[in-house]
């Protein structure tokens, strides 16, 4: 397999192919589309499909792309969030991080360096994976970890069906289309943990009082504890498929009717 | 990012709330605080502002171990993020903190076009003195508390209004406050004597 360092780059050349141009193109393209993704907001399952569309429309010859972020969790690289430009790299990213643990992305992510294959079919760096993504039809690959300063934060893997289809100048474009995108997705998991946690506090503020009245109402009831009690309204929750306030406000409006049924002498 | 033993009861108390066992919203708080100094080397901090029953929910978090460094200290820079309101009337925000000046310009852009957002709408470097006050925080618990006692008089046969009248009421006769009044019902539950509280309100005929 050839595995040149990250820094390999090709320099400009004084007679350049047409096809170079139109490489140029393509990733000015894509790097205005990853500058400009407006038009609305986007979650980050959106945004990093997006991110995965243009990386295919920016490197030659690419078939598919896929693009990862990853979260550092002692030492180990899970996956947090993930999207596709296809279903067959859906397929094989399920493959890579689901099924074996092995594979391109990992290998560029752990060692922070651009890697490559055109025969995945026959490559001994990934003996489990690359034969059995041979028989997606996929021949190349080429992962590029997404880095910020002093951190992985993900990778993208762009896949072609064609044998040895990235060369030393798509590993160019592909490392200058990294730089931006993993800004862009990083910063867009800031803003979908800023969002989630929002929500989450704020479920959680205006259910946490009726579940407690619930538990006051279940303890006066049976003298259980509080934990004792909050564990019946789970075990109901579960068991009726049901959200936890819910059950809690049910045991809260049935206690207040008997309440008021009684000082109206009902 | 350390978190105070009282902010990571609360917390925990919140999240239990929610329909999801394996949600841990501490470690979602500091893994959230992560993220950001992944993206901005001299984040220093931030401070959480959610909208909800009796004012929300507030803290701040500054410095590896929470510790305050005080008027004076390292902050640089600033940027407020509005959440959107789910309740329209008021937003969550947040408020992130950095040594550096500058140092939230590229993610406020960014977060800008995420969001569809104009830019004014996320405010830089205007929140350089952090809420020292905000460090510790009591109010969630102290509502489980007196929570958990009106359900108790609910069980009891009290109405809420009833119910919520008593613990006005007699704490002001006894010289508590509600909080006190509601511990000490809890209390008496706990030991089996729950005494005047169990006894349908006295001036029901």
């Amino acid at each position: 397999m050839d595995t040149p360092p990250a820094d390999t780059q090709q320099g400009p050349s004084s007679a350049r192919a047409p096809s170079a141009d139109a490489d140029d193109a393509d990733l000015q393209s894509s790097l205005g589309g990853l500058a400009g993704l407006v038009s609305g907001s986007f979650s980050l399952d959106e945004l990093l499909g997006k991110v995965a569309t243009f990386a295919v429309r920016a490197i030659p010859r690419a078939d598919g792309a896929g693009v990862t972020l990853l979260r550092t969790d002692a030492g180990a690289h899970r996956v947090e969030a993930l999207a596709a430009s296809d279903q067959f790299v859906a397929d094989i990213d399920e493959l890579q991080y689901s099924t074996l643990q092995e594979g391109p992305c990992i290998t560029a992510a752990l060692e922070r360096r651009t890697v490559r294959s055109g025969s995945l079919g026959g490559e001994k760096l990934w003996p489990r994976f690359g034969p059995r993504v041979g028989r997606f039809g996929v021949n190349s690959v080429l992962s590029l970890p997404l880095l910020l300063p002093g951190e992985v934060v993900g990778a993208i893997n762009v896949y072609a069906r064609m044998k040895d289809a990235f060369d030393d100048r798509a590993a160019a474009i592909g490392e200058a289309f990294a730089v931006p995108a993993a800004v862009a997705v990083h910063n867009a998991q800031v803003l979908a943990q800023a969002v989630a946690l929002t929500a989450q506090l704020q479920t959680a503020l205006w259910s946490r009082p009726v579940i407690d009245q619930a538990i006051g109402i279940l303890r006066s009831r049976t003298g259980e504890s509080t934990d004792e009690a909050f564990a019946r309204l789970r075990m109901i929750s579960q068991r009726e498929n049901r959200k936890l306030a819910d059950i809690a406000r049910q045991v809260v409006d049935e206690a207040t009717r008997r309440a008021r049924a009684r000082g109206s002498g009902r | 990012m350390g978190l105070t033993q009282s902010l990571t009861a609360s917390l925990t108390l919140l999240g239990e709330a929610l329909d999801d066992p394996d949600l841990d919203l501490p470690a979602a708080v500091n893994e959230f605080a992560e993220t950001i100094r992944s993206a901005v080397g001299s984040f220093e901090g931030l401070s959480l502002h959610v909208t909800g029953p009796i004012g929300g929910l507030g803290f701040t978090l500054m410095g590896e171990d929470a510790t305050w460094t005080g008027p004076g200290s390292t902050v640089g820079a600033s940027l407020l993020l509005p959440m959107l309101p789910t309740d329209g009337e008021q937003c969550s925000e947040i408020v992130l903190y950095a040594a550096n000046p500058g140092a939230f310009v590229d993610l406020a852009a960014d977060l800008a076009v995420l969001t569809a957002t104009p830019l004014p709408e996320l405010v830089l470097d205007e929140h350089l003195d952090p809420d020292r006050r905000q460090q510790d925080i009591t109010e969630v618990l102290d509502a489980a508390v007196i929570d958990q006692a009106v359900g108790v008089l609910l069980g009891w046969g009290w109405t809420p209004e009833e119910a919520s009248a008593a613990l006005d009421d007699r704490p002001a006769r006894r010289g508590k406050d509600r909080l006190g009044a509601a511990a000490e019902l809890i209390a008496d539950l706990a030991r089996g004597t729950g005494g005047w509280w169990v006894n349908p309100p006295p001036w029901r005929a």
